[in-house]
């Protein structure tokens, strides 16, 4: 039997109801998950919990995942950032979200998690989130990891409207040149 | 029409990062089904979307998460078993029938009734966990006059499901009737919404006739049984999607 079975096969035994496939997955893959649900939630014992919804959700699921629309990780994480803030919305937190991102589109972008450049390429984008001015990255971090909407956001930093939209678009736009431009 | 162009534009990153609010959502939305350039250049930005789940620093959870988690995979029955019992069930009703071949054709009739419901039944909750299960459904939750529960909407399959808790059942000669409301605020019908009386929630799963994002909310009004071409009835609830 092959030592590293790539996604694809594990979450193909998970399917089935293999376990040991599907510890094979959460090994690989439970610091990212984790790594983004307590990002999201900022409370470790939270975090956990949410870690552990969503790989219940990949155990229940894992039959719905279809390997032509993208990776089995932008599909877990897409999972993991919902259940996240799911459960911030159930603390009372974060108002509801107004999330019109479509995940089939969403986790068919990035290429398998499992190759090391690709775990180069997301550490850069870590770097280059960093580097972007303070108030866009608190736009980002709002929107993608807080589910707010950017009428939300207007209200809670007080700042106007207009100004959100603004630095949200200066950010990404940074991001997607800085970020996309060894691929082109 | 280039400022409009221009104005959905700008709204692109917003949007793949799910920030836009619902209306202006719903408005690029249409504008993305007939503009390339703004489709291509949202993918783009969809990249970065999706690159920014992956971009932190990897973070293990506590060793007992794994345990914990092999505890409840033990203990877990996986959904098919469910559907498996209830076949054999069913199957088990249709031999039943056969072998005592006593069995008056309104008897079957009334049988075949019965489990045609159960099927329908079973097709609307097979429906529903599926949208609940796929992470493209779009949850919006509501709770009007003591009515409280969920409207799950997967746009992309043109399904929509109603969990409604606290619905009183229809009064003697009344039905709830779903509607589908456009941005004109015309309605097409969606079927019916049947309280059970020995379970506290209701549910129905619409598949829309239409595309669903022609529709901007749903509706439900008490209206004479079998139903009405329009709604004539008192409004129940509504939730906008």
């Amino acid at each position: 039997m092959d030592s590293h079975p790539d996604d694809l096969s594990l979450i193909q035994r998970v399917a089935h109801g293999d376990q040991q496939a599907f510890l094979a997955l959460y090994d690989r893959y439970a610091s990212r998950v984790h790594a983004l649900t307590l990002h999201i939630l900022n409370d470790p014992m939270l975090a956990e919990e949410a870690t552990q919804d969503t790989f219940l959700k990949l155990w229940s699921r894992a039959r719905l995942f279809l390997a032509e629309r993208g990776s089995l990780i932008v599909w877990l994480l897409t999972i993991a950032r919902r259940t996240a803030l799911d459960r911030l919305r159930m603390e009372g937190r974060r108002p509801l979200l107004s999330d019109s991102n479509d995940p089939d589109t969403l986790w068919s972008m990035i290429p398998d998690g499992s190759q090391s450049s690709d775990e180069a390429r997301w550490q850069s984008l870590y770097f280059i989130v960093h580097d972007l001015p303070e108030e866009q990255r608190q736009v980002i971090e709002l929107a993608y990891y807080q589910g707010m909407s950017q009428s939300e956001i207007s209200e809670e930093l007080g700042w106007p409207l207009g100004t959100v939209k603004t630095r949200m678009r200066a950010a990404m736009e940074s991001l997607r040149r800085t970020w996309l431009k060894d691929e082109r | 029409m280039d400022d409009m162009h221009k104005t959905f534009q700008e709204n692109l990153s917003a949007y793949a990062l799910g920030a836009l609010d619902t209306d202006e959502a719903a408005a690029l939305r249409i504008h993305l089904q007939t503009c390339d350039s703004c489709r291509a250049e949202l993918a783009d930005y969809q990249r970065v979307s999706a690159g920014l789940l992956a971009a932190l620093p990897p973070k293990a959870p506590g060793p007992a998460l794994k345990r914990t988690l092999q505890k409840r995979l033990a203990a877990r029955t996986r959904p098919q078993f469910k559907w498996s019992w209830s076949q054999v069930a069913v199957s088990g009703a249709f031999v039943l029938l056969i072998v005592l071949n006593i069995v008056s054709i309104s008897q079957v009739y009334s049988l075949s009734e019965l489990q045609a419901e159960q099927s329908r039944e079973r097709y609307a909750e097979q429906t529903a966990i599926a949208m609940l299960a796929y992470p493209g459904t779009q949850s919006i939750s509501f709770n009007q006059d003591g009515v409280a529960g969920s409207l799950l909407v997967d746009k992309h399959r043109n399904l929509l499901a109603v969990f409604a808790w606290h619905l009183p059942p229809a009064p003697a000669g009344k039905t709830y009737q779903m509607w589908l409301i456009d941005p004109q605020g015309d309605r097409t019908s969606g079927g019916f919404l049947a309280p059970e009386a020995d379970q506290p929630f209701s549910m129905a799963v619409i598949a829309s006739p239409q595309p669903l994002m022609s529709f901007v909310g749903l509706g439900i009004t008490l209206e004479p049984s079998g139903g009405s071409p329009k709604p004539t009835g008192p409004k129940v609830l509504r939730v906008d999607f």
